[in-house]
């Protein structure tokens, strides 16, 4: 080994950071060379001083002053850290967690607004028919010109410009009385509460401006809003009586049909328009409904008239129309 | 007989792992356990007492924020060496310190000016002679502190020795 590279060994050689086989070369050279012994001597005497350098003291604040770095990075960004610095032995199990439980909330809720028709699906009129009752509404309270409505429940009144616009709407309850039937005919069905069923009426309508509403019993109903074309004598209740006279002027008819009323005893209950139709309400006595029908026969053509059952006694609820 | 341990003792990990979970307590006992070896070392390379305060506090602020980019079979010791030894070298390339003057040498007293010779170093020469001959690092402690081979370890620390030694001749004479 050159004196040169024994040199350069000396630091390692000092610190014993030398292979055995290094060691002895250096070893066995610096047994011959003074300048290497000298050179030896100096790095020790080096080393000597460079340990013997005691540690520093640092200023006492310098803790507090570090802490309080500290404390501000963590406040400026305490969420963000912990999220990054979760391990991810911690992190994939929760996601895996959240996963699965979204799945779980997703398949309950997905199973239970499924099940659910939503509203905006059905057409108004079937939405208005699975929320109403099964009953027919009234035709008066529905208002003037409303027609009977259509299986789906709709409410469309057949012809509106026929409809008064300032037209009452208000039927006594017991207006429903049905026209006596001629012989050979049957009343098929009791009239609805508070409408004006003609159940023998709907067989002889030529054709029903809206369709047919759905009743009990399934038979369409006429609300009073259909124009009836014939008439026939209608067996009725006995307290629930109608006449339907046909006149050439309506407003005319008025006072007349009123005075033939009043003269015999009989009083005025009321008074409304339906469906283009003139309606007087009036309770007379049943024994004088026969010698009324022959004087509203001279103001008007008899349409429709009770057959007052024999026996019948008190007064009764008659409704002429004209 | 080294004058510092430098392995990990079981109450630096449990510490780490303490303060990884979030106490901030666990981090203020590590700061209070090796401040005074950092402040050393930031003293020694740099020369400079007041902007070793600095290095120091820059130091530990980086080991808090960068806790994750510490390999789990690091040492803390030697990691957070590593972070103050480069925070050293960014201050000395940013300001480098003037090298004493021979007055100065002569007038010093040893201890300051065996300091003022270290500081006639170049950069990467003071940090291994301040780690190896100062705090006593083992070079395979070195080679991770200052990512070099060893190899290149025992050069520098060749280097450095030299010539503090004959700067260290120059200033008190010549040994006897």
């Amino acid at each position: 080994m050159k004196h040169a590279e024994i040199s350069r060994k000396l630091s390692a050689y000092l610190e014993n950071a030398l292979g055995t086989g290094e060691k002895e070369d250096i070893k066995r050279h610096l047994g011959s060379c003074g300048l290497c012994r000298e050179e030896l001597a100096n790095l020790e005497w080096t080393l000597g001083h460079l340990k013997s350098l005691p540690a520093v003291e640092p200023p006492t604040w310098l803790k507090a002053k570090i802490m309080a770095k500290v404390h501000d990075t963590a406040a400026s960004q305490p969420g963000l850290r912990r999220k990054l610095l979760f391990p991810l032995q911690v992190k994939l199990p929760l996601a895996a967690i959240a996963i699965v439980f979204l799945g779980v909330v997703g398949y309950y809720l997905a199973r239970t607004v499924g099940l659910q028709v939503p509203q905006s699906v059905l057409s108004p009129a079937a939405r208005e028919e699975t929320t109403r009752p099964a009953t027919a509404p009234p035709a008066a309270r529905q208002g003037p010109g409303v027609a009977p409505a259509s299986p789906l429940g709709s409410h469309v009144p057949p012809d509106a410009s026929m409809v008064p616009p300032d037209l009452p709407l208000h039927l006594p309850e017991a207006q429903s009385a049905a026209p006596v039937l001629p012989s050979g005919h049957s009343l098929p069905a009791q009239p609805m509460e508070g409408t004006r069923l003609r159940p023998a009426d709907e067989e002889n309508v030529p054709e029903l401006e809206t369709a047919p509403h759905p009743v009990k019993e399934g038979k369409a109903v006429s609300s009073g809003t259909v124009q009836r074309k014939k008439r026939s004598a209608v067996a009725l209740p006995a307290d629930e009586l109608e006449i339907t006279l046909i006149v050439d002027d309506p407003a005319a008819a008025e006072e007349p049909i009123k005075k033939a009323v009043t003269r015999l005893g009989g009083r005025i209950t009321g008074r409304a328009y339906n469906g283009g139709d003139d309606l007087l309400f009036t309770q007379i006595e049943g024994q004088k409904v026969p010698e009324l029908i022959d004087r509203l026969r001279r103001i008007g053509t008899m349409q429709e008239w009770p057959q007052v059952p024999e026996g019948t006694s008190g007064s009764v609820e008659l409704t002429i129309r004209w | 007989m080294s004058k510092y341990r430098h392995t990990t003792t079981d109450e630096d990990s449990a510490l780490v792992a303490s303060w990884r979970s979030g106490e901030l307590a666990s981090f203020e006992a590590l700061v209070a356990k090796y401040q005074k070896r950092m402040f050393t070392i930031a003293v020694r390379i740099t020369g400079d007492y007041e902007a070793s305060c600095e290095v120091v506090q820059a130091a530990f602020v980086a080991a808090y924020r960068g806790i994750d980019a510490m390999r789990g079979s690091a040492r803390f010791s030697t990691w957070l060496t590593g972070i103050t030894v480069t925070h050293c070298r960014n201050l000395l390339e940013q300001a480098p310190v003037a090298s004493p003057t021979r007055a100065r040498l002569v007038q010093a007293t040893l201890h300051e000016k065996l300091q003022d010779c270290i500081k006639t170093l170049p950069a990467e020469l003071r940090e291994a002679i301040v780690l190896r001959d100062v705090q006593d690092f083992s070079f395979a402690e070195m080679c991770d502190i200052l990512t070099v081979p060893e190899g290149t370890v025992k050069t520098r620390l060749f280097q450095a020795r030299v010539m503090v030694r004959d700067c260290l001749k120059q200033a008190v004479g010549e040994p006897r």
